[in-house]
């Protein structure tokens, strides 16, 4: 597995951040997740793209930017810190 | 630099989902219970009545109940039941594909026993979502829906 990934979001819910169709850059090696970070998170047989909204040991909560439409941790509740995927670092295009 | 964009627009990447399912949390086993119900019943009615466009009405009414069937199934097999019910309860996948098939058995018969197995099966799905939902009561789902096919 390469240590970079391409990204291509498809959504609202990361808005105003990231919007849906922008290609983006993410670090998938040794990752040390923060409060904070936007990460690429394996869950329910999908890749969702969402901020770490906690850190609780081994497990984070996530959460879209624009909270009104996004489905998060208010509905699936925490996750294992092993669901990242990836994690963001950069906006590569926006279409 | 437009070259450089070009290309990078054209780089194979993984979609990321950043999609709202807005869910509104509330699943209940009675509405397939019920549809199932339905299907039943429309059968009995079916088997006692000889007139033909009774009993072509009755097929369709029936083929439409056992499709919300698997609807309502479908519904609480892949968005209700989570992975730590599957672990507590390994049978769940084999009772949800039993009661599917068993919904599309009813659309290919008027056979009032394969009717009654698709209830029993939703009745072996609704006992394990009572145990993963503290105070619900799922045995007066049952009880009043067969009253109403007595």
């Amino acid at each position: 597995m390469l240590p970079f990934g391409l990204f291509r979001v498809s959504g609202e819910s990361m808005l105003p951040t990231y919007q849906s169709g922008n290609l983006l850059l993410g670090w998938r090696w040794a990752i040390r997740p923060k409060v904070g970070d936007i990460v690429v998170v394996f869950i329910e047989n999908r890749s969702l793209i969402k901020r770490i909204s906690a850190i609780d040991g081994d497990q984070i909560e996530v959460h879209g930017d624009n909270v009104s439409f996004s489905t998060d941790s208010r509905s699936f509740g925490p996750i294992s810190m092993s669901c990242i995927q990836a994690k963001i670092i950069s906006r590569l295009s926006n279409t | 630099m437009k070259l450089i964009s070009s290309l990078i627009r054209h780089l194979p990447a993984t979609t990321v989902y950043a999609h709202c399912d807005l869910p509104c949390g509330v699943y209940d086993p009675a509405q397939a219970r019920i549809e199932a119900t339905s299907v039943y019943a429309v059968i009995k009615k079916y088997l006692s009545n000889e007139d033909v466009a009774f009993r072509t009405r009755a097929l369709v009414i029936k083929d439409e109940r056992a499709e919300l069937v698997k609807h309502h199934l479908w519904v609480l097999w892949t968005d209700y039941f989570k992975p730590e019910h599957l672990e507590k309860f390994p049978q769940l996948h084999d009772l949800f594909w039993k009661a599917t098939k068993a919904a599309g058995e009813t659309k290919h018969t008027t056979d009032l026993e394969h009717a009654r197995a698709l209830l029993d099966t939703i009745d072996e799905i609704g006992a394990i979502f009572a145990q993963t939902k503290p105070g619900y009561d799922y045995e007066s789902v049952k009880k009043n829906t067969e009253l109403q096919i007595a």
